[in-house]
């Protein structure tokens, strides 16, 4: 779809932005469970806060005082417990004996007790293939990378990675620069098989090169750290990645009439006032990690 | 269905010849080029009857034996009369009429307005002059029809640089849009800047929002019938301007004086050229660009047989190393024949395709990984329509059509390092084959009734023979719209789905007096394509789909009542009306969440469906005569929507929906040499859906909509100013012909109109959230631009 927001700059020459105020339309609020846990020998957290009226900039309320839990399909019961420094911040620490909370195939079931509600939330860990390199050529910012502020001449990446055969993995690829992530709303980059959507017949393929250039939002300088993570997810999480990612970009001529972000977290009291939304996920995660160095810098990758 | 038209043909020409009348027929045309003149007045003095020109400036009235004055006019041209013998034998009477002194009339309108708009049958339908058109400030000077159209009662768009337009609460996928009979699937460049039509090349234009005869069909809301101009017939004419966006030519003359001609128009858009110096790096190698050319020629083998051939074909271009180009392209040619000087045949068959083009890598640099997707829809239709004018109070149109829709909806190649894979959707086919009948009935003086019926029928075949069930399941993240897909197999040629329609046609004129009217109005019609569109403008890249066994054809069904008066010193100085329309829609298509329109074989099962309604009241005054001249148009509407699945299946306002709409036109004619237009419009803004609650995840604010908020904010109303001047020059270049310049300013008082609100996380905290307002013109524009003709 990149051709079509080249369209929106050469429209946008006239067109202007302003930014307005507006009253927030009156709504009940939602629990709201933030948990994306992995497969990694490292403290896993979830978070529970509370929606806000869309308009209201105060902190999110966070839920303190929750019993968090997690089970998977083995019988194993892993316990969050609140941060005494942070409230309304679950976490799991691994052990010896569990150095992480699972394995490739597993499906987990969380379950939050707060006050007199009870939220679950299930998600299966799937597989993830492994990146085979990054490689990086110095080179003019592109359009999409000469954003005010960031470098016009540098090093555009690619990474190497191909989907596994079978169709319907779903992927997050996250990217860092210096241990910072790439978090803007239009970084977020996913992908279905090795391409972008359901149906694009992209099984079993290197991932597209608009997916392998997606780890270069601007261009990287010499010595600069890149670390590439690519998040094993499910198709329903690939569903609201999407559809947060439509609403979070969804400008112009061209937008979208608004539409709810799906969600896997309910509420087992259909009547309550204080309904679920959010995401429980649960990532296998591959990474590679490359510094730039001038002397491996490749040509003729574009 | 040709075999029956026949015995019609022959029950009418022999039962109802009568021994004591007789015929006259013939054509009236324009002295100075040798076009047919359309909708002319033959006025038999002693009888106070008369009849109108046709399309293509034929007209023919039977009467009693007996000696007779005919009266030729129309307006803008000097009125001509002609004694003529009626006896046994039929005659053909052939006239020109000179235009009204060609500088007075060009600058004042001083001939009489016809009461057409009040005699006449026609209701909710506006013929605007392309001369009016040219006058009316044009955004960067560019003369444009659709936005012409866009400041008449009834019709509006979703905003500015929307292409398309919407007719009385209807979608824009649900107006035919006729360039010489054949269809164009997208009447815009540059999105929805401009039309695709090139006001040099334009003859007349007409637009049926309502009391649509039978022999116009194909979709819901209306009919836009643009028709070309036929090049001039007796001297070499050219035209041409210079503008801000486009530059132009035309080229018209005769091959055979008076009975053979041609006319060539060209534009092309050339910003691209004059920034190609500025382009450095990765856009070195830019392009955009749009252009068309249109072309017609006609041939008048004799007095009862007349050939015309007219194509179009237009582009936009747009790419810097990837390319994406679309356009239209049609061919029309056109034979009429008069029978038997009461029997008039105008036979068409045309050819019509859109479509676009998607590449990765135009410059075939990378063929290891690229992408190239492309789509198109091609109609192939032979079309006869008859008229018989039985008497002069009497006359009988019948006819048919058959229409093939070939549909590639979109085929994509994908190669990733090497490896090369298809997909997309399967082509479809469709045949609509339809027949018809009307009778305009001048019952007395003071009443005219129009009534006709049309049957249009459809098949659609699946071409590679899969066809899909929709199975009802409980609605999920997966399944947004609550039905999965059944696959089936069937015979490739095999006809998957079928449908018929009658589509009965009334209308009804009661004429109280010289100069009022009331009209009442009623037809029902059906369309059999749609087109798959789920953003707030239609993209170049939307697809026209075929009605399925799960998509059923679209149903209107649109009442209409008017009252027409005329007023003035002269009776007909100020035309007035006020109109009042209701339209129930059926199977109306909307989009589940995460709807997949593009190279998905599966998007039946994101489609939603329900039922629609749109009523309003127009008021119209057009003043025609006199240095002031044009028109106040203010009409008030609703339309709205309900489709199961939905904004908890409530009635929703269109994303079109406009309240208020005020047009103001207005031309000044000062002098032979200065003249000045104005326009000012008032719109109430369209809904939009604004979310109700954030939560943060990943460190970024989530938006999240409440269920039953669709359309819970308008955005702010819009409003603007347009203004123009035009210094008329005696001479053109080297001294010939005659010259314009044209000096306009778009959106005088510099209002940011939005066009939309949405909303965002902070660009530098993305936890906090705003609203933005987008407006795609956010200054005033002023332009030159520089006519010429000789």
């Amino acid at each position: 779809m990149k051709p079509i927001y080249l369209f929106l700059l050469l429209v946008a020459l006239s067109s202007c932005e302003e930014v307005v105020t507006l009253p927030s339309p009156a709504s009940d609020h939602y629990i709201v469970v933030e948990a994306n846990l992995t497969n990694q020998n490292k403290a896993q957290q979830i978070i529970l806060s509370r929606s806000q009226d869309y308009f209201d900039q105060t902190a999110a309320p966070k839920l303190s005082g929750a019993q968090v839990s997690v089970s998977d399909s083995l019988g194993n019961q892993f316990m969050f417990t609140e941060k005494v420094a942070a409230s309304g911040l679950y976490s799991w620490e691994p052990t010896p004996q569990q150095p992480s909370i699972g394995k490739v195939g597993t499906t987990f079931t969380l379950q939050v007790k707060w006050q007199n509600e009870i939220i679950t939330a299930k998600a299966k860990m799937n597989r993830v293939p492994a990146i085979d390199s990054v490689l990086y050529q110095y080179d003019e910012a592109s359009n999409r990378q000469a954003a005010d502020g960031q470098p016009k001449n540098g090093y555009d990446a690619q990474f190497y990675a191909r989907d596994i055969l079978g169709a319907g993995d779903c992927y997050r690829v996250k990217t860092y620069r210096n241990g910072v992530l790439f978090n803007d709303p239009i970084n977020l980059t996913l992908a279905y098989d090795a391409g972008f959507q359901k149906g694009a017949m992209t099984d079993g393929l290197m991932f597209i090169l608009p997916l392998r250039r997606s780890i270069s939002p601007s261009l990287y300088q010499e010595n600069d750290k890149i670390r590439v993570e690519i998040w094993s997810i499910s198709e329903d999480e690939f569903n609201f990645y999407s559809q947060a990612r439509l609403e979070l970009n969804n400008a112009g001529l061209f937008s979208r009439p608004a539409a709810n972000i799906p969600t896997n977290i309910k509420n087992t009291n259909p009547a309550s006032k204080l309904q679920g939304t959010g995401w429980f996920g649960v990532s296998a995660v591959s990474a590679f990690e490359t510094v730039v160095d001038p002397k491996k810098a490749k040509t003729g990758l574009k | 269905m040709m075999r029956k038209l026949l015995f019609l043909i022959f029950l009418l020409s022999s039962g109802l010849l009568n021994a004591q009348k007789s015929t006259i027929s013939g054509y009236v045309k324009e002295a100075s080029s040798g076009e047919g003149l359309i909708g002319a007045s033959v006025y038999v003095k002693e009888l106070k009857t008369g009849n109108v020109t046709n399309t293509y400036g034929f007209y023919s009235l039977t009467l009693p034996a007996g000696k007779y004055t005919l009266v030729f006019s129309s307006s803008g041209f000097k009125k001509r009369e002609q004694a003529v013998d009626v006896a046994a034998k039929s005659q053909e009477i052939s006239v020109e009429l000179v235009a009204d002194s060609q500088e007075l009339a060009e600058v004042i309108v001083k001939a009489r307005a016809n009461d057409e708009n009040v005699r006449g049958i026609e209701m909710s339908v506006n013929k605007v002059d392309i001369k009016t058109i040219r006058k009316i400030p044009a955004l960067l000077g560019e003369v444009d029809l659709v936005r012409a159209i866009q400041l008449l009662p009834g019709v509006s768009t979703v905003g500015e640089g929307a292409s398309g337009f919407n007719v009385r609460g209807g979608g824009v996928d649900q107006n035919l849009v006729l360039l010489d009979d054949a269809p164009v699937y997208n009447s815009s460049h540059l999105f929805g800047f401009f039309s695709v039509f090139n006001p040099d090349a334009v003859k007349d234009v007409k637009l049926f929002k309502g009391g649509i005869p039978s022999m116009y069909g194909g979709r819901a809301s209306s009919i836009l019938d643009v028709k070309m101009k036929e090049g001039n017939a007796k001297k070499l004419e050219v035209n041409g301007g210079v503008g801000v966006i486009f530059s132009r030519l035309s080229i018209e003359a005769p091959i055979v004086k008076d009975k053979a001609s041609f006319i060539v128009a060209a534009r092309r858009s050339y910003i691209d050229v004059l920034a190609k110096p500025f382009l450095t790096g990765n856009n070195a190698n830019s392009k955009f660009s749009f252009y068309d050319l249109t072309a017609k020629v006609n041939y008048t083998i004799n007095q009862k047989n007349t050939v015309f051939m007219s194509g179009y074909f237009g582009r936009d271009v747009f790419g810097t190393g990837f390319g994406f180009d679309w356009g239209n392209t049609t061919l029309t040619t056109r034979w009429n024949h008069v029978f038997s000087n009461k029997l008039f045949l105008n036979a068409t068959a045309f050819y019509s395709n859109y479509d676009y083009m998607l590449d990765s890598d135009i410059e075939n640099k990378r063929p290891n990984d690229a992408f190239k997707w492309t789509s198109n829809i091609e109609n192939l239709s032979i079309k006869p329509d008859f008229t018989y004018y039985w008497r002069p109070d009497n006359t009988i149109t019948f006819g048919g059509q058959l229409l093939t829709y070939d549909f590639t909806p979109g085929k994509a190649n994908a190669t990733s390092n090497g490896e090369k894979r298809e997909f997309g959707q399967a082509n479809k086919q469709g045949v609509e084959a339809s027949a018809y009948v009307g009778h305009d009935w001048k019952i007395n003086s003071r009443l005219t009734i129009q009534y006709g019926v049309r049957y249009s029928h459809y098949d659609y075949k699946s071409l590679n023979g899969e066809y899909y069930d929709r199975i009802p399941v409980p609605e999920s993240t997966e399944n947004p719209s609550g039905y999965v897909l059944k696959i089936n197999q069937t015979d490739p040629n095999a006809v998957v789905a079928s449908y018929g329609n009658w589509e009965p046609r009334f209308a009804l004129n009661v004429t109280a007096n010289e100069s009022s009217s009331l009209k009442l109005s009623y037809n029902r019609l059906v369309q059999y394509i749609h087109l798959m569109s789920n953003t707030a403008a239609s993209t170049p890249l939307d697809v026209w789909t075929s009605s399925t066994n799960n998509i059923k054809p679209q149903i209107v069904d649109q009442v209409a009542l008017g009252l027409f008066k005329n007023f003035g010193p002269d009776g007909n100085n100020y035309e007035s009306s006020i109109e009042i329309y209701y339209k129930d829609m059926q199977n109306q298509i909307d989009y589940a969440d995460r709807a997949n329109l593009f190279l998905n074989p599966y998007f039946e099962k994101d489609l939603l469906f329900g039922k629609g309604r749109a009523y309003g009241i127009e008021f119209f005054l057009k003043k025609n005569v006199g240095k002031l001249t044009g028109w106040a148009s203010y009409t008030l509407a609703r339309t709205e929507r309900k489709i199961e699945g939905l904004n908890n299946n409530e009635w929703y306002a269109n994303r079109y929906d406009r309240t208020h709409t005020l047009n103001l036109v207005g031309q000044y004619s000062l002098s032979d040499k200065w003249s000045f237009g104005a326009n000012f419009a008032y719109i109430t803004g369209v809904p939009y859906t604004v979310p109700s609650q954030k939560y943060i995840f990943d460190g970024i604010a989530y938006p999240q909509t409440v269920p039953g908020t669709r359309g819970n904010i308008r955005v702010p109303d819009y409003h603007r100013l347009d203004i123009s001047a035009t210094k008329k020059n005696k001479k053109a270049l080297f001294g010939k012909g005659s010259s314009e310049w044209v000096f306009s300013v778009y959106n005088v008082y510099n209002r940011k109109n939005p066009f939309s609100i949405y909303t965002r996380p902070n660009e530098d905290n993305s936890v906090q959230t705003e609203a933005v307002q987008l407006s795609i013109i956010g200054s005033f524009v002023p332009a030159i631009t520089y006519n010429f003709s000789f």
